[in-house]
């Protein structure tokens, strides 16, 4: 059960009008990297994870939702008032012959978000490097992203996002050594 | 133990009582230049060594931002913010 506060979690202002971005930002919507595929992996993987960490994929999973809400609010700011010439001229007419000026779940290139993006191992090592990786490649692709535009407003709440990557990494790299501690090691032979 | 990397905008009451580990935000290598390579080279290039690569677990008690500054840096911990500057716009020099 969630609790949903009618806010972002950090402000999303849009200062420049560029809709070509919209396109990019798509990569973190419905991309392999993208906030969709962490929070659902995260959220499905908590399952089959050690009780230890349960907690912390699914805090880190719900805040991938806020994430997901930003991105999602950053590309309508910027696509609400496109005029169709406005989107047919930033090579955005493929995706309103598809969806009109709604969003989708799809990378930056149109390609559907789609399950096969993510992995649940059911080994809690394995599974706890991929997310490791899915943290830094989203990383990545926000300093791409930050690189792509010179909004400072935008690029503003990229950075954050971005320093949010790092952190999940690092609690994600922590989880591992919790699991690796002899805490948990067998005692009777 | 205290750790305390060195983004160059932290600022310097941040550190405070934290042990300076010393490490870059920021690598950089000079990659090979082709004698034929049909653009002009980009001599140096850079690529990110974010805090966590440096920090195995979260030491506790670090210093901490006020709260304000922490929403603004997307952390609590000065020792895990990772300042990062758009390239658009620097051209070929990707940084110095």
């Amino acid at each position: 059960m969630w609790v949903y506060e009618k806010k972002l979690q950090y402000p999303v202002r849009v200062g420049k009008c560029d809709i070509g971005m919209a396109k990019l930002l798509l990569e973190q919507y419905g991309g392999a990297d993208g906030e969709l595929a962490a929070a659902l992996r995260y959220m499905n993987q908590r399952y089959t994870i050690p009780d230890k960490v349960i907690g912390l994929l699914t805090d880190i999973s719900t805040e991938e939702f806020a994430h997901l809400e930003m991105i999602a609010t950053m590309v309508f700011k910027l696509t609400k008032d496109a005029t169709v010439e406005e989107l047919r001229a930033n090579g955005l007419a493929p995706h309103y012959v598809a969806h009109d000026s709604a969003l989708f779940y799809e990378n930056a290139s149109g390609v559907p978000f789609t399950a096969a993006y993510i992995q649940a191992k059911g080994d809690p090592i394995a599974d706890l490097y991929e997310d490791i990786a899915a943290e830094e490649k989203a990383r990545a692709t926000y300093q791409w992203l930050i690189d792509m535009t010179d909004d400072v407003d935008l690029q503003d709440s990229l950075k954050f996002l971005r320093e949010r990557e790092i952190i999940h990494s690092l609690r994600f790299r922590e989880a591992v050594e919790i699991l690796k501690d002899e805490q948990g090691k067998r005692t009777v032979f | 133990m205290n750790y305390c990397p060195r983004p160059q905008q932290l600022s310097k009451s941040a550190c405070k009582g934290g042990i300076d580990l010393n490490f870059t935000q920021e690598k950089t290598y000079t990659p090979f230049i082709g004698p034929f390579d049909p653009c002009p080279p980009i001599l140096t290039k850079t690529f990110s060594t974010p805090p966590q690569l440096y920090m195995r677990f979260q030491p506790p008690n670090l210093p901490q931002f006020s709260p304000q500054e922490a929403l603004r840096h997307g952390t609590l911990w000065p020792a895990l913010y990772s300042p990062y500057e758009s390239r658009w716009g620097k051209g070929r020099q990707t940084n110095e």
